[in-house]
């Protein structure tokens, strides 16, 4: 399954949400009317004699309408509380902010992984947290969109899990931002919030009762519709339960077989699943607002309920099963960090368990990768992962601080700008000082040293790393970081191709973070009206692709193939194809559907693997096409040498 | 009957405002205090580039000791001032006490590299370039947070002052948050001998 497959689930598990959503809604609905029927029903139960108790037209109207703006009130108040990001809700969590010039050595191997992966995947680097009070092994991850999205790990996966295993479920959690998962769960906490919002209602209800002291009968009667209230608050609860479980099991299973693809290594996040078997604490956390997110986490949060009905995560087992059919159902036992810490206090240690589970599990390996589908060409690979960690490995100490800091990434990024020619830079350093401080280009200069010898593959990846710190500019450092980033890329009348990506992804991740509402209006549904936008989409990847002009127009056809049009698109002549009418291109295409873009991305990867061979410029092309789509692309792998893709 | 259905429509759409407010402001406020983080962090790398700079000195200035031990111990007190802050970013008293503490420390650096300027060794010493060099760039760097966390703060007081606002914050215990201000640093630490050279590097450069 690959990684466009695995994000259309993600959008069918929304729809199944709605599913349930709607009777549970209606259920609560009916049971509350059906209680406040019988407790208000001035006829003494007449209604019930005459068999007809059911029809009581105002009251329900009444009813549906108190309890739905309720739930609808509950739902939306919690979304507003969450849509401030990531952020908040790692703090709802309990956690705390991992400084990106941590000096804790641990917290240091956390965040060179999560910045390995982050290139790999060509995502911003994620704000990290850690739960310092939760010695479970567990991690989540968390935000709207891939532009506020954060990463926790508890206290005992940062201290209990080696290296190997730390990548494994870091890979785990990216497979979900790249999914598109954290969507849907921000809608699911949203609305299982309003749900919950019943049983809250009947336990003020009771609580006010405790205080007030007025006639029996009143209180008698409250106290029934409080009841009701909370029992009706269970079933609600209940429901919410199941449709967590419906929702988030399997894509737990595919999120574990995405982070194998990543990282080619199934041992690694095999054995710290088995470590949370063998871990007293488990991947049990107790923090208080926990349990409303416990769906987000790697492992379950919560003691395994009766039956398993209620459990948001296959069972551990099964999830070891699946990447390592070898397993014997035995867990090394584990020392919680905690009890390492107060030294020899041994008692903790659990038995190893001997619950092999009886359920046959068939063997069958999690990767179905086919190497000739020309997506698999996008599919995160361990080469992804090897050629971020060589990137990363590429720069000195100096240019990865310089990233983790607001004024130096700045720096950086208008030195990723600056021309190589001594003239063209001082006219660039002069349009430029009108706009920023001076203390800026001069720092900027003197990063020169190191960023004029990197190759755009390079430039990227550090770009990618800075986008975490350039976040912590505010509003009006922002305003003036743009105009100069444009002032510096037009100062010699002429984009190249990287300053176009950049902004792109500029403009992607900072421009709409701090510019709320700017996002644009989606207007195509079908693409029959598009043609010769992605025409020059099309040609201008085929063009960059090859010199000879049969191969050029094969590539087109591959791709064209691929564009559920009725007619043909025609390849345009190469002086038709401008950055300029790109750019054009792009802005009409972003104005369409979700399923219109995820076709033109296609077509699009389509039209650079044709020849197997991935160029630089052509990657690069990609990479700004889908940051422009706002659609996440892990980069193509080919600024290390022109392999074939096929192996 | 109506009135009370009404009126308790009312009191949940109020109750739902009320609740908005209060998250914009946990936002705003978590904004700010992260945007202090990187001050935090800048301060700090400031702090620990002084212990250096006084044995770098140590050897040239044998008859400055006073110098030295003013900014050894304005350092002290400039961290101490850091530590009382870090539970009350914002606060009004912590914030003027590290104000105070940064601009001693400064003035301090600032007659340090008077002196040093009266010892032709110690400028040419190579450790003693890089360290001014360091201090120069933390010093930007701190100006950068500072004017990020002041954009924060702003933003955030003017949400807590306007009306309807404004009534309802002092309840839930929110208060306008105090500035970071700083005397100019690098205007006033680096001499101008000292600062030429780096400029003529700079036009090297170019």
């Amino acid at each position: 399954m690959n990684f466009f497959e695995r994000q259309n689930v993600a959008r069918r598990k929304s729809i199944l949400l709605l599913v349930y959503y709607i009777p549970a809604v209606t259920l609560i609905v009916l049971v509350i009317y059906a209680v406040i029927a019988l407790i208000f029903d001035p006829g003494e139960y007449r209604f019930i004699l005459n068999g007809n108790w059911w029809i009581h037209p105002t009251l329900f109207v009444w009813v549906a309408g108190i309890v739905l703006t309720i739930i609808l009130g509950g739902s939306i108040y919690k979304m507003i509380e969450i849509s401030g990001g990531g952020r908040i809700i790692a703090i709802m969590l309990g956690g705390n902010p991992v400084s990106p010039q941590t000096t804790d050595p641990d917290e240091q191997r956390l965040r060179d992984v999560v910045e390995e992966m982050a290139i790999a995947s060509g995502q911003p680097v994620p704000e990290i947290f850690v739960l310092r009070s939760e010695q479970g092994i567990n991690s989540f991850v968390a935000g709207r969109s891939s532009e506020d999205t954060v990463l926790g790990v508890t206290q005992g996966a940062l201290k209990l899990l080696t290296r190997d295993e730390l990548q494994g479920i870091v890979a785990h959690e990216f497979s979900h931002i790249l999914n598109g998962d954290n969507r849907l769960s921000f809608w699911l906490i949203g609305l299982l919030h309003g749900i919950l919002c019943i049983s809250l209602l009947g336990k003020l209800m009771f609580r006010l009762m405790d205080k007030t002291e007025t006639d029996n009968r009143a209180v008698g009667t409250l106290g029934l519709v409080a009841v009701a209230l909370v029992v009706v608050g269970w079933i609600g609860y209940a429901f919410g339960r199941l449709i967590k479980c419906a929702v988030c099991r399997k894509r737990e299973e595919l999120a574990d077989a995405a982070a194998v693809q990543f990282t080619r290594n199934p041992e690694a996040i095999a054995s710290a699943l088995k470590k949370i078997g063998g871990l007293s604490y488990g991947s049990r956390l107790t923090g208080v607002n926990c349990e409303q997110a416990d769906f987000i986490f790697f492992g379950d949060i919560l003691q395994p309920s009766w039956f398993r009905l209620f459990d948001t995560h296959p069972p551990l087992d099964k999830r070891i099963r699946l990447l390592d059919p070898g397993f014997d159902g035995i867990y090394p036992p584990l020392i919680s960090w905690e009890a390492q810490q107060k030294g020899g206090w041994y008692n903790k240690i659990k038995t190893p368990s001997q619950s092999v589970a009886t359920e046959a599990l068939s063997a069958v390996p999690p990767i179905i990768n086919n190497p000739n589908s020309l997506i698999a060409a996008a599919a995160l690979s361990p080469r992804n992962l090897t050629y971020a960690a060589g990137l990363r490995a590429s720069f000195s100490e100096r240019m990865m601080g310089a990233a983790r800091e607001p004024f130096s990434a700045t720096a950086l990024i208008y030195a990723l700008l600056l021309s190589d020619n001594a003239r063209d830079r001082q006219i660039q350093l002069d349009e430029a000082a009108t706009l920023t401080e001076e203390a800026l280009l001069t720092q900027a200069i003197e990063y020169l040293d190191e960023t004029s010898s990197m190759t755009n593959g390079q430039k990227l990846a550090l770009v990618n790393l800075s986008l975490h710190a350039l976040r912590q500019m505010s509003a009006e450092q922002f305003t003036h970081f743009y105009d100069t980033v444009k002032v510096l890329s037009e100062s010699d009348r002429t984009i190249t191709l990287f300053e176009f990506t950049l902004q792109k992804i500029l403009l992607r991740y900072l421009t709409h973070f701090y510019k709320k509402g700017s996002k644009p209006v989606i207007q195509y549904y079908s693409i029959n009206q598009l043609q010769s936008e992605c025409s020059t989409l099309l040609s201008m990847l085929a063009w960059h692709g090859g010199d000879d002009e049969l191969d050029v127009k094969s590539a087109f056809q591959a791709g064209a193939a691929f564009l559920e049009f009725k007619s043909t698109v025609e390849l345009l002549p190469r002086d038709q194809c401008t950055l300029a009418n790109f750019d054009k291109s792009l802005d009409i295409l972003n104005q369409t559907s979700m399923l219109v873009r995820r076709n033109i991305l296609d077509a699009c990867a389509a039209v650079v693997a044709s020849d197997n061979v991935i160029k630089e410029q052509e990657a690069q092309l990609l990479r700004a096409i889908a940051e422009s789509l706002n659609c996440s692309l892990p980069p193509l792998v080919s600024e290390l040498d022109s392999e074939p893709l096929s192996d | 009957m109506i009135l009370i259905y009404a009126f308790g429509f009312a009191f949940l759409c109020v109750g739902i405002g009320v609740a908005l407010l209060y998250n914009r402001w946990v936002v705003l406020q978590n904004r700010f205090r992260k945007a202090f983080a990187e001050i935090e962090v800048q301060l700090k790398r400031r702090h620990d580039l002084i212990p250096n700079l006084a044995n770098t000195a140590r050897g040239y200035l044998k008859h400055e000791r006073d110098l030295l031990e003013q900014l050894t111990a304005a350092r002290t007190s400039a961290m101490a001032a850091m530590e009382s802050v870090k539970n009350g970013i914002g606060l009004h008293d912590p914030m003027n006490t590290l104000k105070a503490a940064e601009d001693s420390l400064t003035a301090a650096l600032g007659r340090f590299w008077v002196v040093a300027e009266a010892y032709p060794d110690l400028k040419a010493n190579q450790t003693m370039l890089t360290l001014m060099e360091e201090l120069t760039t933390t010093e930007n760097r701190i100006a950068f947070a500072r004017q990020a966390f002041n954009d924060a703060v702003m933003f955030f007081n003017t949400s807590i002052q306007t009306f309807p606002a404004n009534v309802i914050a002092g309840m839930f215990g929110f208060h306008s948050a105090e500035f970071f201000e700083m005397e100019n640093i690098s205007e006033r630490a680096l001499p101008r001998a000292f600062d030429d050279s780096g400029t003529t590097e700079q036009a090297e450069m170019k």
